[in-house]
C-alpha cells in the first residue's frame, strides 16, 4: 500500500517533469527547414503509419487519413520521393482505396491543362472490398500470396523530371503548379504483416509437397531448406522503406512511446523511423472536443531533416 | 582526515545503494515488463569520446555504487532481476557484424568467449537470479572455440528456470523469421495428413528463436545512441504491442535513471489499457 502510494507520487512527478520539458522544449522550438531545402540524402522509399487510438468514429477517422495521405502525396511528388506506402492496422485506407485513386486521379487530372501528365492506372482494379485479399503485382504470378495491398502508380509521360537530390530546387515566383513527379502509392494493413509470411509459409509447403510427390530420388527423407533469399522476394512483395514516419491523428499530451502497430516486419531491418511532434502538427477543433491532427509541412520536413541526418554503417 | 573522507564515501555509497533499492520496491509496486530487449549500440563512439580505441569501448566498464567495476550489461541485468523482468534480451552480435575490421571482430569474439567462460565457471549474478542462458542466432558463424564456450555456458545454467537471458549473436531477425518458416513447414512434411491451413502467424512465432527459448512477448525495446533502427534486431518481436525508445545515451552509460522513465511509461500503457 505504502510502496503504490509512493509509485503513484513517482509517476506524478514524471509527469511534471515531462510536461515541463515539453514546454521548455516549445520555448526553443526551431522550425524545420522548408520541403524544397537542400538535404543532403532523401529516401526513396517513405512510408507512413497512421495511427488513432479512438475507434468512436470510423467515418471522421478515415477523412483525416485520408487528409494526411493526400499531403504526403503531394510533398512526395514535390520532392522526387519514388515510392510511398500508407499503413494503418485497421485498414481503413485500404478500405477507400477507390476514393484514394479517384482523388489522385482527378489531382492529376487538373495538371493536364498545363503539362503532359498521365496518369497510369494500377496493375490491377482496386479492391472491393478491404476483406479480399490478392496479389497484386506481377512479381507474385509465381509465387501466389495472398495479401491485401493496393498499388496506385501516378507518372508523367513525356516530361523529364528526374531532378538530383543533390541539387536543390528552387522555384521561380510565377510558378503556379511546381513539378509533380511519378510515385508508386503502396496502401496497406495488417492483412500484409505476419500474415503473409504465414501464407507464404502455406505456399512453400504445398509448393515442397507437390515437388516430393513429383520425385523420384529420395529427396523426401533430406531436411527442407529454405534460403534467406527465397522468402525475400515473398513477404508483402513490398520493398522496404528506408524511412518511416509514425504519426498519431489524435496526439496526447504526454504521448505514449513509439510503437510499430503491426507494421510488416520483414520490412523494416533498415528503417529509419520518426514519430511526428505534438508541436509540429496542426490540431484541429472538433465538435466533440477531441483535438484531432492532420500531419503538416513542419513535421513533415522535420522527419526528413532527421532523416537527413542519420548514419548508416551497416554493421561496420 | 582521509579516513573521515574514506568513510563519509563509504556512507554516501551505501545510503545510495539504499535508495535505489527502495526505487526498486516501489517499481515494483506496479506492472512490471514480462520481456525486455536491449540493443546495446554505442560502445565505440563512447570510446571515442574518451579517448580509447574503439576495441576498448566494447570491454568498458564503470565503477558501481558498491565499488566494484561492473559492465552495464550486469548493471542492467541484475537491476531487472531485481525487479522480477522475467526475459531480458540482448543484440550482443549482428551477422552483418562480421563486416568490420578483422582486428575488432576478433577482439569481439575474444571477448565473448571471456564472459562466457566466466559464465561457465562462475556465473554468480545469473545462479543468483536463477538466470538461463541462451544464446540465439546463427551459432555456426562463430569460431569453434566461443561455439564451445557458448555450449558450456548454457549446460550450466540450463536448469535456472526463475528467468532468461537471450544474448543474440551472430543474429539478425530475418534469419530467425526464415528458420521459424522453415522449421514450420518441416514439422509440417513430417506428419502423414498436414493441413497446410493450419500455418499461421501464431505458428510462425511459436518456433521464434525467443519463443523455442521460451521468452514470453517483448514488452519494451530499447536501442540506445539515439539511432532510430532496428537494424534486423526482433523485427517480428517488436513490431506490434512493444514500446519502443530509441535513447541518446550511449551503452557504457545508460543505467538506471535512464530505465526508470521507460518503465513509468510502461505502467502507464498497461494501466490505461485496462481501465479502457
Amino acid at each position: 500500500m505504502v510502496a503504490s502510494l509512493f509509485l503513484w507520487l513517482l509517476h506524478l512527478l514524471h509527469a511534471s517533469l515531462v510536461f515541463l520539458t515539453t514546454k521548455f522544449q516549445k520555448r526553443r522550438y526551431l522550425p524545420p527547414q522548408p520541403v524544397t531545402a537542400y538535404r543532403s540524402k532523401l529516401p526513396k522509399h517513405l512510408a507512413i503509419i497512421l495511427v488513432s487510438y479512438n475507434a468512436a468514429n470510423p467515418k471522421h477517422t478515415e477523412e483525416l487519413y485520408l487528409e494526411c495521405l493526400f499531403r504526403v502525396v503531394k510533398w512526395c511528388k514535390v520532392l522526387g520521393i519514388e515510392q510511398l506506402t500508407a499503413y494503418d492496422a485497421e485498414g481503413t485506407l485500404l478500405g477507400c482505396s477507390d476514393i484514394i485513386q479517384e482523388r489522385l486521379t482527378h489531382r492529376n487530372d487538373m495538371l493536364t491543362d498545363e503539362s503532359e501528365s498521365e496518369l497510369e492506372y494500377p496493375l490491377t482494379p482496386p479492391l472491393s472490398e478491404a476483406s479480399e485479399s490478392r496479389s497484386h503485382s506481377p512479381d507474385f504470378e509465381d509465387f501466389p500470396v495472398q495479401l491485401n495491398v493496393t498499388t496506385v502508380s501516378t507518372s508523367r509521360k513525356g516530361a523529364s523530371h528526374h531532378r538530383p537530390r543533390e541539387v536543390a530546387v528552387r522555384r521561380r515566383a510565377h510558378d503556379k503548379h511546381p513539378p509533380y513527379n511519378p510515385l508508386t502509392l503502396h496502401i496497406i494493413s495488417r492483412s500484409a504483416s505476419k500474415a503473409a509470411i504465414a501464407s507464404a509459409a502455406r505456399f512453400l509447403l504445398d509448393e515442397e509437397f507437390r515437388r516430393r510427390q513429383n520425385s523420384d530420388d529420395l529427396d523426401h527423407v533430406k531436411a527442407y531448406e529454405l534460403p534467406i533469399s527465397k522468402l525475400t522476394s515473398v513477404p508483402g512483395g513490398l520493398p522496404s522503406p528506408d524511412f518511416m514516419i509514425v504519426h498519431h491523428i489524435r496526439p496526447q499530451d504526454h504521448p505514449p512511446p513509439l510503437e510499430l502497430h503491426g507494421f510488416p516486419p520483414w520490412q523494416i531491418a533498415l528503417t529509419e523511423i520518426h514519430r511526428t511532434i505534438a508541436h509540429d502538427v496542426a490540431l484541429l477543433k472538433h465538435p466533440n472536443n477531441s483535438m484531432p491532427s492532420l500531419i503538416t509541412e513542419e513535421a513533415f520536413c522535420r522527419a526528413l531533416d532527421e532523416y537527413a541526418g542519420a548514419q548508416f554503417r551497416l554493421g561496420r | 582526515m582521509t579516513w573521515i573522507l574514506g568513510w563519509t564515501v563509504s556512507l554516501l555509497a551505501f545510503i545510495k545503494a539504499q535508495l535505489v533499492t527502495l526505487l526498486l520496491h516501489v517499481l515494483s509496486a506496479g506492472p512490471i515488463p514480462r520481456h525486455v530487449a536491449f540493443e546495446m549500440d554505442g560502445n565505440r563512439r563512447f570510446a571515442r569520446l574518451t579517448g580509447r580505441r574503439a576495441v576498448e569501448g566494447h570491454s568498458d566498464g564503470f565503477i558501481h555504487s558498491s565499488g566494484y567495476i561492473l559492465d552495464p550489461a550486469s548493471v542492467i541485468l541484475e537491476i531487472c532481476m531485481h525487479l522480477d523482468i522475467r526475459c531480458v534480451t540482448v543484440y550482443a552480435f549482428a551477422i552483418e557484424n562480421f563486416n568490420r575490421p578483422p582486428d575488432e571482430v576478433g577482439a569481439l569474439m575474444k571477448l565473448a568467449e571471456e564472459r562466457l567462460i566466466e559464465i561457465a565457471q562462475n556465473g554468480a549474478l545469473l545462479s543468483q537470479y536463477g538466470v538461463r542462458l541462451n544464446v540465439l542466432g546463427h551459432r555456426e558463424l562463430l569460431p569453434m572455440h566461443v561455439q564451445v564456450a557458448i555450449d558450456k555456458a548454457e549446460r550450466m545454467t540450463c536448469q535456472n528456470n526463475r528467468a532468461i537471458l537471450n544474448v543474440c549473436a551472430p543474429y539478425a531477425s530475418r534469419h530467425e523469421i526464415t528458420l521459424a518458416v522453415q522449421s514450420v513447414v518441416q514439422q509440417a512434411l513430417d506428419k502423414d495428413n498436414f493441413d497446410s491451413s493450419l500455418i499461421t502467424e501464431q505458428t510462425i512465432e511459436e518456433n521464434l528463436m525467443t519463443s523455442l527459448g521460451g521468452s514470453p512477448p517483448l514488452d519494451i525495446f530499447i536501442r540506445t545512441s539515439g539511432v532510430k533502427r532496428l537494424s534486423g534486431f526482433l523485427q517480428w518481436q517488436c513490431c506490434e504491442n512493444t514500446q519502443i525508445h530509441m535513447v541518446n545515451t550511449y551503452w557504457p552509460d545508460f543505467g538506471l535513471w535512464d530505465f526508470v522513465p521507460i518503465l513509468l511509461d510502461y505502467q502507464r500503457k498497461v494501466w490505461a489499457r485496462s481501465s479502457s
